[in-house]
């Protein structure tokens, strides 16, 4: 099926069109959930929301981009603006860790990788862990990030430096080990 | 990985085996996902866009965006509750059969001689789609806020003060024939006990709005909220 067809058919409501759209996409939008948010409700309800808004927008798709641009570009903007209201949350819970001492136990006496790419990923700016999570880890490119946070591609690329840098500089024992 | 096609491989501070290495442990220690849940999404989403549609193609009425709202917005809902308290009424005169038959019904609430199977008409439903509407909006809206942790640092005692009306508005509904809609029904048993906590806040423990949370991921309230809004918040109302 030509992709003029497909967009037409998903307009009419088709739901095998529809479908098919789904099919193609919703692993990539539910993995980048996943990696943002580590919880699988909001990843579910992150994502689910994603591709039912997209649908609804679809009928302002004009063929500027090709479909498949557009449409992760909706999903992905709905994920990522849904994180925003989860962001508090993270912040609240960290707070509570911090206040009981959880977060710190072993974590500087026994180092462990995932304990520590956790802290360290986590602790990045919001912007950074964006950027560094969709292109270093979910292999998007600038472009995509781009058009998916609504910035300049030069400033995907400034801000990937720099969460790189940070991380660097937090993981720099393991650094070590892995430039050897 | 994706260095070289983008252009960002001249990091002077960043080696690229450091980079390569990094992106690998995060790859498989940060939050690595879980098999996609693609077929349940599917069924919820193909569920909130069947709604959606259906509300759509029976709605001959102007959109509720358009509708005036009044000011404060809850003497409009607790009206339209009242009309549509009156309507439910006057249409369940002629199946009183016997006064006895009205006692019990009495008793057991408006909502019941609907949920037996007598449906409303689109007129008499109007009312509590514009109650259902504004209620399911404002608390979106309001349960997204608390769950921000209150962007504008509400109290304790301004949030569980703007939960109570909130509160009363479902209990409201639950006890209308809206609420014969089973899966209205079952949106606002979770709305309720959520409102409920929040109106009983203290503030005194910090696990309480923990345990608020934790309801809210349990009975994807929120989800279920902004569908049933995105759908014009009467798609959950089918009586």
């Amino acid at each position: 099926m030509d992709e003029r067809t497909l967009v037409q058919r998903v307009k009419d409501g088709d739901p095998s069109a529809e479908r098919a759209l789904y099919d193609a996409h919703v692993d990539r939008v539910y993995r980048l959930a996943f990696r943002m948010t580590g919880d699988e409700t909001l990843a579910r309800d992150l994502t689910q929301d994603a591709f039912v808004r997209a649908y609804d927008r679809i009928g302002g798709y004009r063929g500027e981009a090709t479909l498949s641009t557009w449409l992760h570009s909706v999903t992905t903007s709905v994920v990522l603006n849904g994180l925003r209201k989860v962001r508090r949350i993270r912040e609240r819970e960290a707070d509570l860790d911090a206040a009981s001492g959880a977060a710190s136990v072993d974590a500087r006496s026994e180092p462990d990788l995932r304990d520590r790419l956790q802290a360290a990923i986590s602790g990045l700016p919001d912007g950074y862990r964006k950027v560094f999570l969709m292109h270093d880890v979910e292999g998007y490119t600038h472009q995509e990030i781009a058009r998916a946070l609504g910035v300049a591609e030069g400033t995907s690329k400034a801000q990937l430096s720099r969460a790189r840098a940070k991380l660097r500089v937090e993981l720099a024992d393991y650094a070590e080990e892995w430039v050897a | 990985m994706n260095d070289e096609r983008d252009g960002t491989h001249a990091e002077p501070e960043v080696e690229e085996a450091f980079v390569r290495a990094l992106g690998e442990a995060a790859r498989r220690l940060y939050n690595p996902p879980p098999e996609t849940p693609a077929e349940e999404m599917w069924s919820e989403i193909r569920a909130v866009r069947a709604r959606s549609d259906a509300v759509r193609s029976i709605e001959s009425a102007p959109s509720r965006r358009s509708l005036p709202r009044p000011n404060p917005w809850w003497i409009g809902v607790a009206a339209a509750l009242v009309i549509a308290f009156a309507l439910g009424r006057i249409s369940d005169l002629p199946f009183d059969a016997a006064p006895d038959d009205a006692a019990d019904r009495g008793a057991q609430g408006p909502a019941s001689p609907r949920a037996a199977g007598v449906p409303l008409s689109d007129v008499e439903m109007l009312p509590y789609r514009y109650a259902t509407t504004e209620l399911i909006d404002r608390s979106e809206t309001f349960l997204t806020m608390v769950r921000e942790g209150g962007e504008a640092g509400e109290s304790v005692d301004e949030v569980r003060e703007w939960a109570r009306p909130l509160l009363t508005r479902t209990r409201l509904l639950l006890g209308s024939p809206a609420a014969a809609d089973p899966e209205l029904r079952s949106l606002l048993d979770d709305l309720e006990v959520v409102l409920v906590q929040i109106s009983q806040l203290t503030g005194a423990e910090s696990e309480e709005r923990e345990w608020i949370d934790e309801g809210l991921d349990e009975s994807r309230l929120l989800f279920r909220l902004r569908a049933a809004s995105t759908a014009g918040g009467s798609n959950a109302v089918r009586m």
